[in-house]
């Protein structure tokens, strides 16, 4: 059987895997009864209704009237078999790892890396990279120097990187920021490392 | 001449900087902005009675006392993350009766140890709950009520704003002393709950005073009694459950103000001081006063700590007894 | 009563035409709109932080300034919907839909034009209606008990299958999806984390802004940079600043109707501004030609502009006459008149009725005022689009960012809007629609509240769905809706079978 509609073919592949996996994650908790819901039934009952449904999508697959490849988009297995390990390991050696926390956090952020690193084209990556490095170096690093790195990480992922413009907006954006953010709304950034 | 700047520039930048990096020393304390974690979402009493304490600080030392709301988990999340700050007297935690005194035996494992991870600054307020329930309720007293609901076991439901809450456990501590069965209708915050009650899909509430005094007043709901032991100066009519039939009811919801433990003794006192002087300001009396209470009276840390010590106790019979537990 | 309403009002217009409330209601739309036009930061924290400041004011004037905040974040939240696809309030999310392909075709002047002229009639409606009907539409929400909201609920999502485009299978997984991703977070009813995986930042669920800032905002990004440099994002000839008069004349009944649904549902405690600007696109999608609409179509942006707009005022009912919050915002409204030493209630209406309808004055006023300042700077929006797109997309990673950082200060919900970046490029890749999804997201965890209460309240007996008869007649109208949407289906889905 050929697949005629591949986003269908993954589409179905997705919910049944979410919906399998909401009603796995729901085991943890108590069931109850119709009467007296507990905590695992709605999602239980939607996960079963998601995974249905994906099922029927992924069989519409193959007799599909609209067709299109079956690759959607670009996918590195091997990044995400890579972000999948890493994030095990970095899940199951917890208990070793607590008292390195930097180790921990830096598996963890490799595991991060490797897992969108592992779909779609490199300026996504560049983007959510820089949007993910910003969120977690604006206290340690404050807004001025975050807000470049952001800049520049996610300008690096789009298809015209011309250094003069880049500079100038920087500068434009950390004035901006630095007046309507923290100055202007009073939000509780520091501007600077270490404050 | 060149060479003299060379030198002097670094270490005065190295001064600069080390001056900077020392200001959690008590002479000079505040030298900088505080941060009072909220462990609710904004807009509750609690958090009201933070922001308005926040300006009082801020006004007296002129350094700006910043509110952080860190809602979840009942109050763990806001209570966990002041735990394990730094002791410097620069993060402030609204604890209240939830995070220190119901939440230790109502969650099976905290992340924080209320007694060991903090010091107790000041008590703020200590709001009563009143009883209220809906008119088509046909009782008019305390009597009538335990009278009427034993006579329909679980017909009765009472609301309240999230499992575990005062309002939740003056309920399950009446069911236990007055031998009814009613059944627990928990919402997300008191507001919702208030609206069914009104509407009728509940009967009655433990909600607090001040929440429910606008409808009271306005004759759609009634009130039957207090929660405290003694009754409320902002309605002396108002008889006490523990008055009404049932001695020894004592239920408060109660905030204050800590910090981590470790942070200097002079720091502690020095809040205490300040938060007490706002607390008797005209201004702020007024608000207490249109929340049913008062400022707390012989207010110091230790008497704050030993207050804890005695609610927890308290609570962890209550939520004992009730059966309530949450993963 | 004429008289008396007559006599209401002067007050009302008396207080709120003082020079001093006039000039709070002013920095109260501008402040609004400008927080509403950043993504993330939105009004809650906003006049949460305000609020030290409005202890020295006079009540009334704190209010107006507040109110003023929150619907002037509506008007600003469209602005960006429209503009960047980013929502900036949750009852944004709708105008994004076709606010933003109208955009992309040059169209953004008469879009946000119209979304302003859609907000401004149906303030006044609103502010009419509160006038005159406020304490019997309390009543009416009172009414409104657990089973009536459920009802209510299934009613939009199966409404929201209605909203996609494209294969309805996918539309109803959406749905669930998001429902099933609502309920990440403790569960009222036990107190138990669900699906939190440990993590304490997820044990109160993941909020709004993350899910719509990374599906909406990033993904759109993303995917437009796939596009490559050689396509504009932005059709740079831009046709003309107003709507024209075709424009107008088709989007009227959508403003007429929109106002109708949004002033009904806004008095519904929790989620009833969302729900009206879902309900009226969706009343739009089934009248007249809907070939356009998720394509460019006013219609699209006209109706749950309005509706949003006068959930937005009418939400205000309960708070003003029953002194219950709708929304967090309401909630915040309340702690400030407490400050103040007002206790919210039913006796305010008649005790400070200076305050009651000074504030329906101000409402009036405000939306007057948002009028008159967002007209002139649509200009300005439209020239912002003809920045390069180089040059926009780091600066609205910027905005996005900072905005999520600041609903509480975690790295961890910067990580987790990239986290849904990546979903929802996924998504754009696969052709599922994500506006279900989100209506999903946030009407899930209402659901099955609402129906673990009814069920708990009825002591087990599920018929109360039916018997109750608001429940019963809203639960029949989404049932006769499914089959209405599913017999069509059903017939393709038999050609096909043939077909093959």
């Amino acid at each position: 059987m050929q697949v005629r509609n591949g986003k269908d073919f993954w589409a179905g592949l997705m919910f049944t895997g979410f919906g399998l996996g909401f009603m796995l994650v729901a085991q943890n908790y108590p069931m109850g009864s119709a009467v007296r819901m507990g905590p695992a039934y709605f999602p239980t009952v939607l996960g079963g209704m998601l995974a249905v449904l994906g099922g029927m999508v992924f069989f519409r697959a193959f007799v599909s009237k609209f067709t299109y490849p079956l690759k959607v988009f670009l996918f590195r297995p091997l990044l995400l078999v890579g972000s999948i390990v890493v994030g095990g390991a970095t899940y199951f050696a917890e208990s070793q790892l607590k008292g390195v926390p930097m180790v921990q956090s830096a598996l963890a952020g490799l595991s991060l890396f490797l897992f969108i690193g592992a779909f779609g084209p490199r300026s996504m990556f560049l983007i959510l990279l820089g949007v993910v490095i910003f969120g977690y170096a604006l206290k340690p690093l404050g807004l001025v120097l975050s807000t470049v790195v952001l800049i520049v990480i996610s300008a690096m992922g789009g298809h015209d990187f011309r250094k003069k413009e880049i500079v100038i907006l920087t500068i434009v954006l950390v004035i901006f920021g630095v007046f309507v953010f923290v100055k202007g709304l009073g939000l509780p950034f520091n501007l600077w490392p270490g404050e | 001449m060149r060479r003299l700047i060379g030198l002097m520039l670094p270490l005065f930048l190295a001064l600069g900087l080390t001056l900077a990096c020392a200001g959690a020393s008590a002479q000079n304390y505040p030298s900088r902005p505080i941060r009072l974690v909220v462990p609710y979402p904004p807009g509750g009493p609690l958090d009201i009675m933070a922001r308005a304490i926040g300006q009082k600080l801020t006004e007296a030392w002129s350094q700006p006392v910043v509110v952080d709301n860190r809602a979840g988990a009942g109050g763990n999340i806001g209570a966990d993350l002041v735990a394990k700050s730094p002791a410097d007297g620069y993060t402030l935690l609204m604890g209240a009766v939830a995070t220190h005194a119901i939440n230790p035996t109502l969650y099976g494992k905290l992340p924080y140890d209320p007694v060991k991870d903090f010091t107790p600054v000041a008590l703020v307020a200590q709001v009563p709950n009143i009883l209220v329930v809906n008119p088509s309720v046909p009782a008019k007293s305390v009597k009538e009520l335990i009278e009427f609901a034993r006579a329909r076991p679980g017909h009765l439901n009472f609301g309240s704003g999230s499992t575990g809450s005062t309002g939740h456990l003056a309920g399950e501590l009446f069911k236990t002393m007055a031998g009814v069965q009613m059944v627990h209708i928990p919402y997300k915050g008191g507001a919702p709950a208030m609206a069914d009650l009104l509407a009728g899909q509940v009967q009655l509430m433990f909600d607090n005073l001040a929440n429910a005094l606008p409808n009271v007043r306005a004759g759609r709901l009634r009130a039957l009694a207090v929660t405290t032991l003694a009754r409320s100066p902002a309605m002396p009519d108002l008889p006490t459950i523990a008055e009404s039939g049932l001695p020894g009811f004592d239920l408060t919801t109660w905030f204050g103000l800590m910090v981590p433990a470790g942070t200097p003794p002079e720091i502690v006192l020095k809040l205490n001081q300040e938060i007490v002087r706002a607390l008797n300001a005209k201004d702020m009396r007024e608000r207490l006063d249109k929340m049913g209470t008062e400022p707390p009276a012989n207010n110091t840390p230790e008497h704050f700590a030993a207050f804890i010590r005695t609610e927890a106790a308290k609570y962890a019979k209550v939520v004992k007894d009730s059966g309530a537990k949450v993963e | 009563m004429d008289f008396a309403l007559f006599h209401n009002l002067s007050i009302g217009f008396g207080v709120a035409l003082s020079l001093q409330n006039l000039m709070y209601c002013f920095i109260g739309v501008l402040l609004g709109t400008l927080i509403g036009v950043l993504p993330g930061i939105g009004p809650v924290a906003t006049i949460a932080m305000l609020l030290p400041v409005t202890f020295n004011l006079s009540p009334i004037s704190a209010l107006i300034m507040l109110a003023g905040i929150y619907y002037g974040a509506q008007y600003g939240g469209s602005t960006t919907a429209i503009l960047v696809n980013l929502p900036g309030e949750s009852s944004s999310v709708i105008t994004c839909l076709d606010g933003y392909q109208m955009a992309r075709q040059g169209r953004a002047g008469p879009a946000l034009a119209i979304a302003a002229m859609a907000s401004f009639f149906a303030g006044t409606v609103a502010t009419v209606v509160i006038a005159l009907f406020a304490p019997p539409l309390a009543e009416v929400a009172l009414k409104f008990g657990p089973a009536e909201y459920f009802s209510l609920m299934v009613l939009g999502l199966v409404g929201a299958t209605v909203l996609a485009h494209g294969s309805l299978v996918k539309a109803i997984a959406m749905t669930i999806l998001g429902l099933l991703l609502g309920l990440i977070g403790t569960d009222v009813n036990s107190g138990i984390a669900r699906f939190s995986f440990g993590l304490s930042e997820l044990s109160d669920g993941i909020g709004f802004v993350i899910v719509a800032m990374g599906v909406f905002g990033f993904a759109e990004i993303v995917s437009n940079l796939e596009q490559g440099a050689s396509r504009d994002v932005f059709v740079n000839k831009v046709t003309g600043l107003m709507p024209t008069w075709k424009d107008l004349k088709s989007s009227s009944g959508a403003i007429l109707r929109g106002t109708a649904l949004g002033s009904m549902l806004g008095i519904l405690p929790g989620g009833g501004a969302l729900l009206s600007s879902f309900a009226a696109y969706t009343l739009e999608k089934k009248i007249g030609d809907t070939s356009m609409f998720g394509k460019g179509e006013i219609r699209g942006v006209a109706a749950p502009e309005s509706a949003n707009n006068a959930g937005a005022q009418t939400s205000f009912i309960p708070l003003l006459t029953l002194g219950i919050p709708s929304n967090p915002v309401m909630a915040l409204m309340i702690g400030a008149m407490m400050i103040q030493g007002i206790a919210p209630g039913p006796q305010v209406m008649t005790e400070r009725p200076e305050l009651f309808w000074g504030m329906i004055a101000s409402m009036w006023i405000g939306n007057l005022m948002l009028v008159i300042l967002n007209l002139p700077l649509i200009g300005m929006w439209v020239k912002l689009l003809t920045v390069p797109y180089r040059l926009l997309y780091p600066s609205i990673l910027l905005f996005c960012c900072v905005g999520v950082y600041s609903l509480s200060n975690q790295p961890f919900d910067v990580m987790l809007t990239a986290l849904f970046g990546l979903i929802g490029y996924v998504f754009v890749k696969l052709e599922c629609e994500p506006a279900p999804l989100i209506l999903g997201f946030i009407l899930g965890p209402l659901m099955e509240e609402n129906l673990r209460r009814a069920m708990l309240l009825s002591r087990g007996d599920a018929s109360v769905f039916f018997t109750k008869p608001i429940s019963g007649v809203l639960l029949g109208i989404a049932i006769l809706l499914l089959l209405i949407t599913l017999a069509p289906a059903v017939r393709k889905t038999r050609e096909v079978a043939f077909q093959e």
